[in-house]
């Protein structure tokens, strides 16, 4: 695998996004200013292709597609083929130079290559240039283009670095350099003072994981001596993730506190993966984060970023999968963060508001999967929401743009007519959200309820619950915003300054718009470099859940089954996790020679298809009755439950709780401090210090001159009087 | 100089040595003589650029694979006073190269951020500043531990004066207080150089605490020799509660002056915990070091939490200092390599960005003669350039990945995490500082380059230029001017590229390093080793 065009040249991948960050960064402001998209276009767009190249090429050497059906006594086989060449063709660390050396700390600067790595680069770049072309619309005349298109290159810079890390510090460079981004781009209209303080705390949420994920880092190193995944490669027993695998030499010979130590790793990088996953209760800087441009929201806070909790668990399966504590928490964090950001999403009034809540709960859904060990549709999921999320956030950007910065779906209605093509867009978006046979989102959801369904029928309730949530906010919206009479805001909302509003000189959709398209402003409302992105991404929402097709060397399944993190993993599971058919494909699907066992696979997969159709088409329905066959209905259902009202309105007055329980007694104590240090320390330290200050007063006086100078002299013959001492 | 004609480079390099020393101790007494302002500017510039320049051959030949890794190179015996073992030996060793290096590369940036702001008796200022400039690299070059003591005070004469005449309108309790306070906790110091000397015979550093690690001296001793070193660069570093001096010096100070001192003068206190008190003490009397430990934990998170409530932005990073000043002590006590080169880089890193810092405040009050944070607004819609070196600085400060202060900030945390004195309830404690490290320097940037745009002396937008060119005398433009622009793309450079190769650095320490800790740990030399004996094993 070390000869493939794509791992030869994998180091530019994160590299070229960089440099075209640079390039617009710096050259921007003076010279490219409205071309300052062209280098991030460059560069990502070459990173995307160096990343199919890299995928397809890993695909043609797929052991998957040349070995045939594995024979029975998988157990075994899998061991050997842990040590076998042939699952090392299957990953491949490169290391570019030696970053950090001091002591036994050691960490390269390098790549490790393997499924997972692939698939997430694709979705990265991929989902990234889509994006990129996306804004070069949506910003168009904003003040400070080049700025927003060299963060971009910047962010895909660090998330590449992210999964693409063959360690744990170089893996947190990236975790947190897309933080930074992340803070850079959520305060872009860095003169709002909204803007200004979303951006603040989403670094600051994201620092206190970082924390957890630091210091787990560190226990990580003081355990295992090293920092790096595989070490010189898989098989070779020097990397973290195969050291760490029960039953195996190193762990026997650790002192006892190590041992007893190593049950804490998880818990630790568990807290890392909850801030930058926006999970309960890291959650509250993803809403605020929608301050940032449509596409950040799309990108970052949708497709990418955060996702990357979900990556680094799956990445580090081995440590997480024999710690069942560690995997509970994980398990029943997602599930409850599914529902809480499910309900306050039933309140929202805000198109982004609407999807942050939703991504914070599908996200809920991923570590759900992760945590019931299901790594396979944790990370389906991640792919089939990357892209529906990114279509729903830009088509709402889309409708945005059309309603003069207006996004209340209160002062919007009927925009069909006005948009058609957002919404078509739109509503492929939210049918994969909602669960919606045949699109994307109802398979990966289907797969991660049958997990629930084996491993936890708990947890399974509440996600199908979430479910049936998820609908109906989802086609709450949709009803809402495209469907009934058509209403159009006509002032524009406070701070919305497209230039390109003025620059096209088109009116304000006004009275003569309503009640029917108006084909020139549909024109202006819907540019094509905005609607071709979306194209495609739509595309994916509809059809990416035939990724998963349930063969072996077909399937995204049978693909990721191939990384080593996920073989070794594997290996690490007791018989908590055994039910073959939730298993990575390789390990599970067509091995599954008893016929019983198969027969169940069948009877549970329907069952909780049928079981998922069900909630989406309730939720659907409810939807359709309360917000488009009567609307005033869901009115009066809300004033019949003002309390429960207000806790959804109020998002459960969590942000509060904070600010009184953390925020105001920190601060607080810094001004005791300094009190503290004016007044105390001072006085104290003043005390020791009162003698020598007489004696320079004394001498002040007897030479007649200023203080400064009778310091000065103080010195001076205090110097004089110990180089006497010393001498003499 | 051999008579062949022929340079010898080992000789060339000791010249080099010495003129670092020389040149701005001539320069400092040109400075005063010359007859116009003008001149002293350019003279010390140039004095201190040739500084920096000659460092560059110096690192580039330094032999850092040599076998004694603590032993002087480029090394000259100026002479000596044999009565009591004074000897006047200056040279550098793969630590204090570094350290020297640091030094003459944020000298000549800070002289020239004086250009605009320094209006008053100019030339009195740039020679105290070149002669602050001498003492420091003495400190540094010295070998012997009088010489060293009295570069040591000397640094304290030229920063009274800068503080005291240039400083702000508390400028002479400022400069009283911080005279005082060093100078006080020094003589401890000086006490203990002077004990540990006599029982050597000599007060060559490196014979000097071979000679304290060797079994010659009791625990006993050790102890004593251990409080006395502490109590002199406590007060210098500064660590909790001997701190007060620092932010108020800082804020009285001018900003070159507050540039020297954050980024180099603290580090002598350093420097000297490093040299003396580590080697001497830290691994046999363990009970200090851990006091020393929860002495840095609590500056770390005092610092941190009365930095964020400061309104003065200097003020604001000078408390910064304390708290960042805590983590790099806090690697030196965890007494393992990861912990004390990660020290040493932090106390170059914090060099860099905190120096930096204090610059880019000084361009701001420049320009708006005010460091009240509720007061500047949003300057990012005003001065971009401005705004991005401020907030690249800013990231270093608080250790983002990729910039140079998250692989001394993690090496410290890693080190005291994995030391067998300390522990991981040290590093978890220590690593909370990274979180209010964020907090407070996020919450001065949300303020002064984010937000709405507000500056002072003058209405929401405008910008009141012309008072200022009355009051100063110089129109200073909106955004940068090329120079403050080329005082900080150097520090820029050295940030980013001290992040993605802090090897450049932390690789030569290795050596050095793990020599001061293994004496330290307690490998003492064998028992009735004679002096002359112990002299060879010190290398100088």
């Amino acid at each position: 695998m070390e000869n493939l065009v794509g791992v030869k040249l994998a180091y530019l991948i994160p590299l070229l996004p960089l440099i075209g960050a640079m390039v617009a960064g710096f050259l921007g402001a003076r010279w490219l200013k409205e071309k300052s998209h062209w280098p991030i276009w460059i560069g990502v767009g070459l990173s995307a292709v160096l990343s199919f190249v890299l995928l397809f090429g890993m695909i043609g050497k797929w052991p998957g597609r040349a070995v045939a059906v594995q024979k029975p006594g998988e157990e075994a086989s899998l061991t050997t083929r842990v040590l076998s060449t042939e699952f090392k063709a299957m990953a491949v660390s490169v290391n570019w130079y030696q970053w950090i050396e001091a002591g036994d700390f050691k960490v390269e600067a390098g790549a490790l290559i393997d499924p997972l790595t692939a698939v997430m680069l694709c979705v990265v770049c991929g989902i990234g240039l889509l994006i990129t072309i996306y804004a070069a619309g949506y910003m168009k005349g904003e003040k400070g283009y080049f700025r927003f298109f060299a963060y971009l290159g910047l962010f895909i810079f660090a998330m590449t670095v992210l999964v693409m890390a063959n360690n744990f510090v170089l893996l947190y460079l990236g975790w947190e350099g897309v933080g930074l981004c992340s803070y850079l781009l959520i305060g872009f209209y860095f003169e709002k003072p909204a803007a200004r303080e979303a951006a603040k705390k989403a670094f600051l949420v994201n620092r206190i994981g970082d924390f957890g994920f630091g210091l787990g880092i560190m226990l990580i190193f003081v355990i295992f001596g090293t920092v790096s995944f595989f070490g010189n490669g898989p098989g070779t027993n020097s990397g973290v993730l195969e050291l760490a695998i029960p039953g195996g030499n190193f762990l026997g010979a650790l002192e006892p506190w190590k041992r007893q130590a190593i049950p804490w790793i998880p818990f630790l990088l568990m807290v890392g993966a909850f801030g930058k996953s926006a999970q309960f209760p890291l959650y509250v800087w993803l809403p605020d984060a929608m301050e940032g441009p449509t596409p950040v929201s799309a990108l970052i806070h949708a497709a990418t970023m955060v996702t990357a909790g979900v990556y680094m668990i799956v990445r580090c399966g081995t440590l997480f999968v024999p710690n069942s504590a560690a995997m509970f928490t994980i398990a029943t964090v997602g599930t409850f963060t599914a529902i809480f950001a499910a309900c306050i999403a039933l309140r929202q009034f805000d198109l982004k508001k609407v999807f942050a809540y939703s991504t914070i709960s599908q996200l809920g859904f991923m570590f759900a999967a992760v945590g019931l060990w299901s790594p396979v549709p944790g990370i389906f999921h991640l792919v089939t929401h990357a892209f529906f999320k990114a279509l729903l956030f830009l088509s709402s950007g889309v409708v945005m743009h059309a309603m003069l910065g207006h996004l209340d779906m209160r002062k919007m209605s009927g925009l069909r007519k006005v948009l058609p093509k957002t919404h078509l867009l739109m509503l492929t978006g939210c049918l994969a959200l909602a669960g919606v046979p045949i699109f994307a989102g109802f398979w990966s959801k289907d797969e991660i309820l049958v997990s629930a369904w084996v491993y936890n029928k708990g947890i399974f309730l509440v996600l199908l619950f979430t479910a049936f949530l998820t609908a109906y906010y989802t086609f709450r919206l949709y009803f809402r915003v495209f469907q009934g009479p058509v209403m159009v805001p006509t002032e524009p909302a406070e701070g919305h300054a497209h230039g390109h509003d003025e620059e096209h000189g088109h009116e304000p959709v006004d009275e003569h718009l309503q009640g029917q398209a108006h084909a020139a402003a549909e024109h202006s409302h819907e540019p094509n470099i905005m609607i071709w992105p979306l194209i495609v991404l739509a595309v994916g929402a509809a059809l990416a859940g035939f990724l998963n097709w349930p063969e072996r060397e077909k399937s995204l399944g049978g693909f990721l089954g191939e990384s080593p993190s996920l073989i070794l993993a594997h290996l690490a599971t007791d018989a908590r996790y055994n039910a073959a058919y939730v298993l990575p494909v390789p390990f599970g699907a067509e091995e599954i020679h008893d016929a019983a066992v198969r027969r169940q696979m069948h009877s549970d997969h329907l069952k909780v298809a049928l079981l998922s159709i069900l909630a989406a088409g309730l939720g659907i329905y409810s939807a359709y009755s309360l917000h488009l066959k009567n609307r005033s209905r869901g009115e009066e259902l809300v004033a019949r439950y003002p309390g429960l009202t207000r806790a959804l309105e109020a998002k459960f007055w969590v942000d509060e709780v904070y600010q009184a329980a953390v925020v105001e007694p920190l601060r607080g104590l810094g001004r005791l401090f300094y009190a503290i240090d004016r007044y105390v320390v001072d006085g104290f330290v003043w005390l020791i210090g009162f003698v020598p200050q007489l004696f320079g007063f004394t001498l002040k006086l007897s030479t007649q001159r200023g203080s400064l100078q009778g310091y000065a002299v103080t010195m001076l013959l205090a110097v004089v009087v110990i180089l006497l001492v010393l001498f003499l | 100089m051999p008579e062949t004609g022929k340079l010898n480079m080992d000789d060339a390099l000791g010249l080099a040595v010495i003129a670092i020393l020389a040149l701005p101790m001539l320069g400092a007494v040109v400075c005063a003589l010359v007859r116009n302002a003008r001149d002293a500017r350019w003279i010390s510039l140039i004095t201190s650029v040739a500084c920096f320049l000659l460092t560059i051959p110096l690192l580039a030949n330094f032999k850092w694979q040599s076998r004694q890794p603590l032993a002087a190179q480029f090394y000259s015996a100026l002479g000596q006073i044999e009565s009591i073992g004074f000897n006047l030996h200056i040279g550098v060793d793969g630590i204090s190269i570094w350290l020297l290096a640091l030094t003459t590369f944020l000298m000549p940036l800070a002289i020239a951020a004086s250009f605009a702001s320094i209006r008053e008796r100019p030339k009195e200022y740039y020679a105290w500043m070149l002669a602050l400039q001498a003492s420091m690299v003495g400190v540094f070059l010295a070998r012997d531990g009088l010489l060293f003591y009295i570069f040591f005070e000397l640094t304290l004469v030229p920063m009274f004066f800068i503080i005291g005449i240039w400083g702000g309108p508390q400028r002479r309790y400022a400069a009283g207080k911080f005279f005082l306070f060093t100078f006080t906790g020094s003589l401890f110091m000086l006490a203990a150089i002077i004990y540990l000397g006599l029982k050597t015979g000599e007060f060559e550093i490196n014979v000097m605490v071979e000679h304290a690690r060797s079994s010659l001296m009791s625990d006993r001793e050790r102890f004593w020799l251990l409080l006395g070193f502490l109590a002199g660069f406590a007060v210098k570093v500064p660590l909790f509660p001997l701190h007060t001096w620092l932010p108020l010096a800082h804020t009285e100070a001018p900003t070159a002056g507050s540039v020297i001192l954050a980024g180099v003068l603290l580090k002598l206190g350093t420097y000297g915990i490093l040299r003396f008190a580590l080697p001497v003490g830290f691994g046999t009397v363990p009970a200090v070091v851990q006091i020393v430990g929860i002495v840095c934990l609590v500056g770390i998170i005092y610092g941190a939490l009365v930095a964020w409530v400061q309104q003065d932005i200097k003020k604001l990073v000078a408390y910064s200092s304390v708290s960042h000043l805590g983590f790099c002590v806090l690697g030196l006590a965890a007494l393992n390599v990861e912990g004390v080169s990660g020290s040493i880089l932090y106390m170059i890193n914090h060099g860099l960005s905190t120096g930096a810092l204090f610059l880019v405040v000084g361009m701001i009050y420049d320009r708006y003669h005010t460091r009240d944070i509720n007061e500047l607004s949003g300057l990012a819609r005003k001065m971009p350039v401005l705004a991005f070196f401020f907030i690249l600085f800013t990231l270093s400060s608080i250790g983002l990945p990729g910039l140079n202060g998250f692989v001394s900030e993690f090496l410290t945390i890693l080190g005291a995490f994995k030391s067998p004195h300390l522990g991981v309830g040290y590093g978890v404690l220590a690593a909370l500082g990274i979180i209010l490290g964020a907090v407070y320097m996020l919450h001065m940037a949300a303020r002064v380059i984010w937000g709405p745009l507000k500056t002072p002396g003058g209405d929401q937008h405008g910008h009141d230029s012309a008072a200022h060119e009355a009051d100063t005398g110089e129109a200073l433009p909106v955004d940068l001017n090329r120079r403050e622009v080329a005082i900080l793309v150097p520090i820029a450079l050295a940030v980013v590229v001290l992040g993605i190769l802090p090897n450049l650095v932390l690789k030569t320490l290795e050596a050095p390093v793990r020599q001061l800790i293994i004496g330290a740990e307690g490998e003492q030399p064998q028992p009735g080793m004679s002096k002359p004996q112990l002299a060879a094993a010190g290398a100088r």
